[in-house]
């Protein structure tokens, strides 16, 4: 059976452009991480432990889905999952709160706490997208007609670290592997105002036009 | 030929020269006090002009009397060369252009090319691809992603294309491309704003990659060039990613810092790829409407050629100025300078422009 060879991780105009083709957008995303904070703000001491984790988790799952059903995007529950579909029911997104891991490019970030069976769900059903388009050729069989993908959030005292990624397959109750991260820009859990995120400067396309004399006779 | 004329007289030359100036013979045979006829004569290489009369030709054509001695030169053929806004341009114009277009291909290039490597070309041939689909290829092919192209005309330059400007007075023709000998050619006209040459670039290389073999002309053509610059410039999924919430004259001239392309060009792609509603595009329109299409808000700098400028610049750092290359090409300083980008900096003295005042020296790669 055919693996991927890594974890496919998108940063930068990387980021943006796989956004894109998602038919997402870095903006909207980002923004929708941001008020999830602004909910984790408000709790305070005489609140329920969990209540600033699930204000967060709450507005979150408001928030994308306030931007985007507009796009054609429609809420989903299956499993008992709070979904965002698309407009073809062919990719899902969830959101969970995640370990520290979460945005750091060579760490191995999991949602926190031991994935339930809805999520668990959500996962095995994308796990043939482990698979390369190769593969599906090869075997002659056509694209798995569906893709979830969790927007998971850490959320310290110091930074916010959010990612977009598509997890392959459970082990343990962990996401064994994924098969792509798209890293978000952090936010500062101190400074929640909107900002816009110009990610050109990174990675500019370099061009070189070599122009060299002819040795003269 | 007629044994009383100037011997090593060149039809040919004639025929470009006439060409340029925009003459017809009958206005040419007046203004050098021959018959139409003559001229005619003249251009088939049936009868050759007195040593006067090719003083005269030199006079009222302001080319140097060397120009019509030297060898002949083979003219692009109109019908291979495609031209953006073809409509509005006359058979007069194209012809003007085709000759200028001549001379930087059988005159200038060569001299470059017997004294610089210049880079290989590389611009596959894409033509089974639709212009969108072409525009995806070619991305990949010089692996450029998803990514904002800073500066066109160097990124085709650096793929083998040779890049000349086209004579001030083409006002009608935006840019036109060719391929001769497997080099490809684009001429840009340098008086349309600096966004609107940046398209006309991508659109000529859409030509370049689209109809290699075939006869580029036509409104098809001209559309499907149109199609390939959109998406080469502008690509879907990165353009989509970029797209501001509510796109505004302003929000959308924020985003021509990174693509380089009008703010009409972006708010056309926006709302093509559903990022902008009716409603909003044709309120934006209106506004760019009242501004003046030629004003663009927060206007980029103008690209000119990198080849051009550094193969010019050793020469005259050689002592080669643009006196001497006119003169060693038998051509007007006017002509050169009108192929070059008007590359004052070449030319050394007083004509320095000012703004190439900062430019450092130019250092060969």
């Amino acid at each position: 059976m055919a693996e991927p060879e890594e974890v496919i991780v998108h940063e930068g105009w990387a980021a943006n452009a796989r956004l894109g083709i998602l038919g997402l957008d870095l903006e909207r995303i980002v923004e929708v991480v941001r008020i999830g904070e602004l909910a984790r703000a408000q709790s305070t001491a005489f609140d329920p432990l969990t209540a600033g984790g699930y204000d967060a988790f709450r507005y979150r799952v408001r928030a994308i889905r306030e931007a985007y059903c507009p796009l054609g995007w429609q809420v989903a529950r299956p499993f008992g999952l709070e979904l965002l579909t698309s407009a073809d029911g062919s990719r899902s997104l969830l959101t969970r709160a995640g370990t520290a891991g979460v945005g750091i490019r060579d760490a191995d970030p999991q949602p926190k706490g031991e994935i339930g069976d809805g999520t668990a769900a959500a996962v095995e059903n994308a796990g043939p997208l482990l698979f390369n388009q190769k593969w599906f050729q090869v075997q002659g069989l056509g694209k798995p007609d569906r893709e979830t993908w969790m927007l998971l959030v850490y959320a310290s005292r110091k930074v916010v670290r959010s990612e977009l990624s598509f997890g392959a397959e459970l082990a343990s109750g962990r996401v064994g592997r994924w098969f792509e991260r798209i890293i978000l820009p952090e936010l500062d859990p101190n400074d929640l105002t909107p900002k816009r995120y110009d990610l050109q400067d990174s990675d500019e396309i370099a061009i070189d036009v070599p122009v060299i004399r002819k040795k003269r006779a | 030929m007629n044994s009383t004329g100037v011997e090593s007289f060149e039809p040919s030359r004639l025929i470009l020269a006439r060409d340029r100036a925009g003459l017809t013979q009958t206005v040419l045979g007046e203004l050098v006090g021959v018959s139409a006829r003559t001229i005619k004569g003249y251009e088939a290489g049936s009868i050759a002009p007195s040593h006067q009369t090719l003083r005269d030709l030199a006079r009222v054509l302001e080319y140097p009397e060397a120009f019509f001695l030297a060898a002949a030169i083979e003219a692009l053929p109109l019908e291979a060369a495609s031209f953006r806004a073809l409509s509005k341009a006359s058979a007069k114009i194209r012809n003007k252009a085709v000759a200028s277009g001549t001379f930087a291909v059988s005159l200038l290039y060569p001299f470059l090319s017997e004294r610089f490597d210049l880079p290989a070309v590389n611009v596959p041939d894409l033509r089974e691809e639709t212009p969108e689909g072409a525009a995806e290829a070619l991305r990949s092919h010089w692996g450029l992603g998803q990514r904002p192209i800073p500066h066109a005309v160097s990124l085709l330059e650096s793929r083998g294309v040779r890049v000349f400007s086209l004579s001030e007075d083409c006002d009608a023709i935006d840019a036109f491309s060719i391929w001769r000998d497997g080099v490809p050619f684009v001429f840009l006209n340098t008086r349309k704003t600096a966004e609107r040459s940046i398209f006309d670039t991508a659109h000529e290389l859409g030509h370049l990659v689209l109809h290699r073999h075939g006869v580029p002309q036509g409104h098809d053509a001209e559309n499907q060039a149109d199609r390939f610059a959109s998406h080469f410039l502008l690509p879907e999924s990165a353009i989509r990613a970029d797209a501001p919430t509510v796109a505004t004259v302003a929000t959308v001239a924020a985003m021509k810092k990174r693509w380089r392309a009008s703010t009409a060009a972006i708010g056309r792609r926006l709302h093509d790829l559903g990022r902008m509603t009716d409603y909003h595009y044709t309120q934006f329109n209106k506004y760019l409407s009242q501004r003046g299409r030629r004003i663009e808000p927060a206007p980029i700098s103008r690209e000119t050629s990198v080849v051009l400028r550094k193969a010019l610049g050793e020469l005259a750092n050689e002592g080669l100025d643009a006196k001497s290359i006119a003169k060693a090409l038998n051509l007007p300083l006017a002509e050169l300078r009108a192929l070059t980008f008007g590359l004052k900096s070449i030319e050394g003295g007083s004509n320095q422009h000012p703004s190439r005042k900062t430019v450092p020296p130019l250092r060969l790669v």
